[in-house]
């Protein structure tokens, strides 16, 4: 049996917005916190859901009251991430008991890519039950020029959840990197060199807030100099990133091991683990330190889309 | 452009072995490595570990062309398996860990390497058995018949050896069945993951869990050899980047490798400071004797020998250049304007001394005018000027020469007003001529070949040489700017257990700018230190940065390894920063004196608040944009 992803569509915040939805959505899947980008799609919806579950970083401090205060407004419940996924699995499960396909809507903007990546081993396990379908939704940021002081280091490259390490690729093939960059200076160059791959293919993320696509562009000239293939890609159209990211990581796979390294936008995070989903061979890795600054991203633009598929178990 | 060209440089992991053995140049150390004998092959990322192993594998001998392949096809009488590994596949391996299920992971995970080992001995096996198309010698290479009868109950006692179902007795049965075991490990890696196989049901499900690595292969050889009947056969298991191997095969390997000469050897590549260092060993001292393995370290500490193996590589990879092809690197190069002196205190081929004599007199006048130290040095030397003799014979001929490239630094970075240091134009004729650029690659082919493919692009037809000092001087600069970024972004984990809170980039920048600062802004010392010794005061948590910018080739030690397979201990060693990074630290390329780590760490610290700017390439480095960049929440 494989994991298949199949009726794929996208809609924009906008057209979504306008739309009087009648549909109501099993969960809701976003991110605790008092900026306004993490619930903004949500207020945006409209849709009524079963549950909405609001993921707590691990590494926040909060008072009780504003957990209290956040579960009122939204009609949500706040959980830890492992917790968040016991909770998802339990209603999908409990769904699928009853011969229901559940949707569940998954807000990426403002969750952490490890706690994305949980969400999506989590969704990769119970779907062996039945079909689920799932909607992510993405609110674009405000552009906020990167931030002058010096960072945290690097602590780890790795794969971000044993779901996405890359299974059943050989030792013998070389590794080519699929990599979307990020605006952060020399970050990306240091984790590319790290893996020492034959093949370098560098996805530029493109979006209606240009001055990121000139940060993007200055900060990381020598890989984009250095890439086989520079693919450049619109953030708010993840149906084609899909199909292309896919494309590339199938064609890839006989010669090679594919490691992605999907920095900058998480609508591509969650697009790179959708591919890896799908196939396995392909590794998703992240850097550690990257567990960043959602303060600093914490205001949404207004643009934003959803992209839509269903993940099914089924032969080949 | 030559970015491009440092990243795409010369990586054999992803190079097919006609691609490596076309421009393979063998070094003394590869003659060491190879011989019939256990050996250790220790250097940093980029050193040339995966191109020494995949050349004594069937394949790369089989693919090497030439009189000096012929040789080592002669001499070596034994069949090499290259087992590959990397760091994408150990972390895939390690990636299994699972907090409920930690020996369960240990189990899967000396599964799936042994797997990966038996995998590459049965395609060494299949290749000698396969029939030669080209009847060429080299083809020819450790190619032996057997009768098809042998050969199937080679693959049936291979099979029950290794708890195999094969389809067919055929050797490509074994490899399906490998490829088929390595998925099951998987698939019941990630139910171990999702707690829904317990340890019990791991065991049952996979009778070959606890396969001896060692007597697997050694039987398996043996069985094959009786076959074709060569039953004085001898294979080795040329394992790669094994520090990514569980613990526990690090372990029994290393201490196999004193077993003295077997049927079945072992070449291992390893970082110098891989978790291997840290293996509790039955016997962790280095080789001692003939008798014992050797251990081969791929850097060096004599720089004459790295510059001999560098023309050997820039006459290899000039050959398939139309304008260069037979052409000497001094030619295209040069000779380097300041003598690059090498760890014995011998100076390279640096210009001629007449002119010398001229040059150096124009720069001591122009610091002795503006640096009353020198001026005090000059006086005390009895040194006078403009009328310099740097001959042997000379008084002061050997300190003259010796302080040369430090008033050329000093001159070119220290400012009009004492004390002061002047800017950021750069010294070019520092970094440039065939002994600077031979040193700057540490012989690290890598490096090197990053350089040349970027200084090569510039050669036209009828291009007059040496190639201008500019020229020269951009692509060393750049070269180590793009190392420079790289080590920026390194990770401050490695291997599990070497961890450590100090970025790696910050640590060699507060190295390289306590150096610059003795060199160029206190007063004027004939040798100011340009290397360091780790002394007791250093913490846990500066070694352990210290051991990552070992294993990437970022600092060099002057001493052999002390333990089996790298430096278990760095404590009392001396180290320099590698001579890839001088041109952004501003630092000459040279061997001097020592000082304790402590010492730079104490006067950063003091130095910290005081020093504020900005780092770019035309400047020195500067203290905040030392830190790594964030990868921030994008969008």
């Amino acid at each position: 049996m494989t994991l298949h992803i199949d009726n794929l569509s996208q809609c924009s915040l906008d057209e979504l917005a306008r739309s009087n939805g009648e549909v109501s959505l099993d969960i809701g899947i976003v991110a605790f916190g008092s900026d306004l980008r993490s619930t903004y799609i949500l207020t945006q919806l409209r849709r009524s859901f079963g549950c909405v579950v609001a993921i707590k970083c691990d590494d926040d401090v909060v008072a009780p009251s504003a957990i209290l205060s956040f579960e009122k407004r939204y009609s949500a419940q706040v959980y830890d991430i492992d917790d968040a996924c016991e909770k998802i699995a339990e209603e999908i499960k409990g769904r699928l008991a009853k011969g229901v396909v559940p949707k569940i809507f998954l807000d990426v903007s403002s969750l952490s890519r490890v706690g994305l990546a949980k969400i999506f081993a989590c969704l990769k396990v119970v779907c062996i039950d039945g079909a689920v379908w799932l909607s992510i939704g993405y609110s674009l940021a405000r552009y906020v020029r990167p931030p002058d002081q010096p960072f945290p280091s690097i602590r780890r490259l790795a794969p971000v959840h044993r779901e996405f390490s890359g299974w059943g690729a050989l030792p013998s093939l070389p590794v080519d990197v699929i990599v979307s960059l990020g605006y952060e200076k020399g970050k990306a160059i240091g984790a590319v060199e790290y893996l020492e791959p034959r093949n370098r293919w560098v996805f530029v993320p493109n979006s209606p807030e240009q001055r990121f696509l000139q940060q993007v562009k200055s900060h990381n000239k020598q890989l984009i100099q250095a890439g086989e293939g520079v693919i450049d890609y619109e953030v708010l159209e993840p149906l084609d990133t899909y199909y292309r990211l896919m494309s590339l990581v199938v064609g890839l796979s006989p010669t090679a091991r594919p490691v992605l390294l999907p920095f900058g936008p998480k609508l591509f995070f969650a697009i790179a683990l959708l591919v890896s989903m799908r196939f396995e061979k392909a590794a998703v890795w992240h850097v550690d330190s990257d567990e960043d600054s959602a303060g600093l991203m914490s205001s949404p633009s207004g643009l934003g889309v959803v992209f839509s598929c269903q993940l099914v178990e089924r032969a080949s | 452009m030559t970015t491009a060209s440092f990243l795409a440089a010369f990586n054999a992991k992803a190079m097919s072995y006609d691609q490596v053995a076309s421009s393979f140049v063998p070094s003394p150390k590869f003659r060491e490595f190879a011989g019939q004998w256990n050996s250790l092959l220790i250097g940093p990322r980029g050193s040339g570990k995966t191109t020494l192993l995949r050349m004594l594998s069937l394949e790369g001998m089989r693919a090497w062309p030439g009189d000096e392949a012929d040789e080592f096809r002669n001499a070596l009488n034994y069949t090499g398996i290259y087992v590959p590994a990397d760091i994408a596949w150990g972390e895939m391996i390690n990636s299994m860990r699972n907090e409920r299920s930690e020996t369960s992971f240990g189990m899967l995970a000396e599964a799936a390497f042994v797997t990966n080992v038996l995998s590459a001995t049965v395609a060494a096996m299949s290749l000698r058995l396969q029939p030669v198309a080209d009847s060429s010698e080299r083809q020819a290479y450790r190619a032996v018949e057997a009768p098809q009868q042998s050969i199937q109950e080679l693959v049936l006692q291979i099979a029950r050896l290794w708890q195999l179902e094969v389809r067919s007795a055929t050797l490509l049965s074994v490899q399906n069945a490998l490829g088929e075991r390595s998925l099951q490990i998987a698939q019941n890696a990630n139910l171990i993951g999702r707690g829904t196989l317990s340890r019990e049901e791991l065991i049952n499900s996979m009778p070959y869990i606890g396969l001896p690595l060692i007597e697997s292969v050694n039987q398996a050889v043996v069985s094959f050899d009786r076959a074709v009947g060569q039953n004085d056969g001898i294979w080795v298991l040329l394992l790669d980047e094994f520090e990514v191997a569980p613990p526990y095969l690090q372990s029994m390997v290393l201490t196999a490798l004193r077993a003295g000469k077997t049927k079945l050897l072992f070449k291992v590549a390893l970082a110098p400071c891989g978790p291997h260092t840290l293996l509790p060993l039955e016997t962790s001292t280095p080789p001692t004797g003939k008798d014992d393995f050797r251990q081969v370290e791929l850097w060096y500490a004599d720089k004459g020998v790295a510059e001999g193996f560098c023309e050997k590589v820039f006459l290899s990879r000039a050959l398939s250049d139309t304008h260069l092809a037979g052409t000497k690197p001094e030619k295209v190069f040069g000779k380097s304007a300041y003598a690059i002196v090498d760890e014995e205190g011998r100076e390279s081929n640096a210009v001629p001394i007449g002119r010398k004599s001229e040059q150096y007199a124009k720069e001591f006048l122009a610091l002795a005018e503006r640096d009353q130290s020198f001026a005090d040095f000059l006086m005390r030397k009895e040194i006078r000027l403009p009328h310099l003799n740097v001959a042997d014979s000379a008084p002061n001929g050997t300190v003259i020469r010796k302080i040369a490239p430090i008033v050329a630094f000093r001159n070119a970075y220290r400012g009009v007003n004492e004390g002061k240091k002047r800017g950021r134009k750069a010294f070019a004729s520092a970094y440039s001529g065939w002994s600077a650029i031979a040193a700057i690659s540490e012989g690290n082919p890598r490096w090197l070949i990053g350089m040349l493919s970027g200084i090569f692009a510039h050669v036209e037809s009828g291009a007059k040489l040496p190639l201008p000092v500019p020229v020269q001087h951009k692509h060393a600069t750049d070269t180590g700017w793009t190392f420079a970024n790289v080590l920026r972004t390194a990770a401050i984990q490695q291997f599990d257990q070497i961890q450590t809170s100090r970025p790696i980039f910050e640590l060699l920048t507060q190295i390289g700018n306590y150096f610059f600062d003795r060199l160029v802004t206190d007063e004027f010392k004939e040798d100011p230190p340009l290397s360091f010794t780790v002394d007791a005061k250093v913490d846990e948590d500066t070694i352990n940065c210290l051991r990552i910018a070992l294993n990437h080739g970022a600092i060099v030690c002057y001493e052999s390894a002390d333990g089996i397979g790298g430096f278990g201990n760095l404590r009392g060693k001396r180290f320099r920063l590698s001579y890839l990074l001088s041109p952004c630290y501003k630092l000459p390329v040279r061997k001097s004196k020592n000082v304790s780590l402590s010492t730079i760490l104490e006067a950063s610290s003091a130095l910290e608040v005081a020093h504020k700017a900005s780092v770019d390439r035309k400047g020195r480095l500067k203290k905040e944009e030392v830190g790594t960049v964030m990868q921030g929440s994008l969008f």
